[in-house]
């Protein structure tokens, strides 16, 4: 596993796991600035990520789903300019709260790794 | 040539949305929201300089493996798979019931008009039975001009539920309105003593099975529908217009 990790690092490219464990916070803060589509969503992630970031880009609709079951997005459908039906997701209020957790976790975990870093440069 | 690749796009695309459809764990309003995805991304990439067939594959291979989006659209969606998996045996045993009831409607009708009028019961036999053709011919007549609409509405889990219902009613209340040869089964040698009890509760049986049956059947038609339902934004339709 630590093995598969370090080989992803070197390599410049991010492990799937850390993308799968990371993927709910990244979609919540996207869609906390305006509400947007699949296409869209995957565009900012991209574009914000330098290309690090990349998934089969259909895997990307059950996440949002899962996220809409829990709560923590909304979904309407609406017709885009081009005509073809879209279906736009927002951050809801308990999204709001689940990125303000998520945040927070990241936060400790960042502090936690970097303070192991200090004191063990070996393994950096 | 321009024509010939735009075709070409254009069955490709359906040919993947019906495998899509095949695999019973994607919603209708999943497989729209892939397909613009598609459309998205091989608009993005045709504006690059590609051409359309080149698009359509790179799109196709940055969606994913079909296998891998019907695996993950699974977790999400347990419930529709398994309804949209029943679907087509219920309209099975629905078929059955249909054509068990309208068999028995039909010999009913054929008594209560014998019996109503002057005319010999194989001549409504035959009436019958010609109007039965004509009506078989006539959907297929329709079907085969306007697509598969009409075949599709009519095996309909509603239509099929209102269809028996409607069948069993007519027929009920015509069995009360025509003398049935009886047979007397005391002559015939039957050890069953309590024969018109027992005839009664199979009666009652076949009610319930059959009430369940299409109670059911209108449970996961619901299900289907719901989970399949894309409510558009009225306001965004309307400016459209």
């Amino acid at each position: 596993m630590y093995v598969c990790v370090l080989n992803d690092y070197q390599m410049g490219k991010l492990s799937k796991e850390l993308i799968g464990a990371s993927t709910t916070s990244i979609i919540l803060s996207i869609l906390t600035k305006n509400k947007s589509y699949g296409y869209e969503i995957i565009q900012n992630i991209k574009e914000i990520s330098g290309g690090e970031i990349e998934f089969g880009e259909g895997t990307l609709y059950p996440v949002l789903h899962k996220l809409e079951k829990k709560g923590l997005i909304q979904s309407s459908w609406k017709i885009a300019e081009s005509g073809r039906k879209r279906k736009y997701y927002r951050i809801s209020s308990e999204g709001g709260k689940e990125l303000k957790i998520e945040k927070q976790n990241w936060n400790t975990m960042n502090q936690i790794i970097t303070k192991i870093w200090k004191i063990e440069p070996s393994l950096v | 040539m321009e024509n010939r690749a735009e075709f070409s796009l254009k069955s490709n695309i359906q040919n993947w949305k019906s495998i899509l459809t095949k695999k019973n764990n994607l919603t209708k309003s999943n497989i729209i929201e892939l397909e613009n995805h598609l459309l998205d991304l091989i608009d993005d990439l045709e504006s690059k300089g590609l051409s359309k067939e080149e698009s359509f594959l790179i799109a196709k291979k940055r969606i994913g493996k079909t296998d891998d989006i019907c695996l993950e659209f699974d977790k999400v969606n347990n419930g529709f798979s398994f309804v949209n998996k029943a679907i087509p045996y219920l309209k099975g045993a629905l078929i059955c019931v249909l054509f068990i009831i309208l068999s028995k409607l039909f010999s009913v009708k054929s008594l209560f008009f014998s019996q109503n009028s002057n005319i010999n019961i194989t001549i409504i036999f035959v009436i019958l039975f010609v109007f039965a053709l004509i009506s078989i011919f006539s959907i297929i007549y329709f079907n085969s001009k306007y697509g598969k609409q009409i075949i599709n509405k009519l095996c309909n889990v509603n239509v099929l539920v209102t269809l028996i219902i409607t069948s069993s009613v007519i027929t009920y209340r015509l069995r009360g309105q025509i003398v049935l040869p009886r047979i007397d089964i005391t002559q015939i040698g039957n050890p069953i003593t309590n024969y018109f009890a027992m005839e009664f509760n199979f009666e009652i049986y076949k009610i319930l099975s059959g009430f369940i049956l299409m109670t059911t059947s209108l449970i996961f038609f619901w299900r289907h529908k719901k989970y399949n339902k894309i409510s558009t934004s009225y306001d965004d339709y309307k400016s459209r217009l």
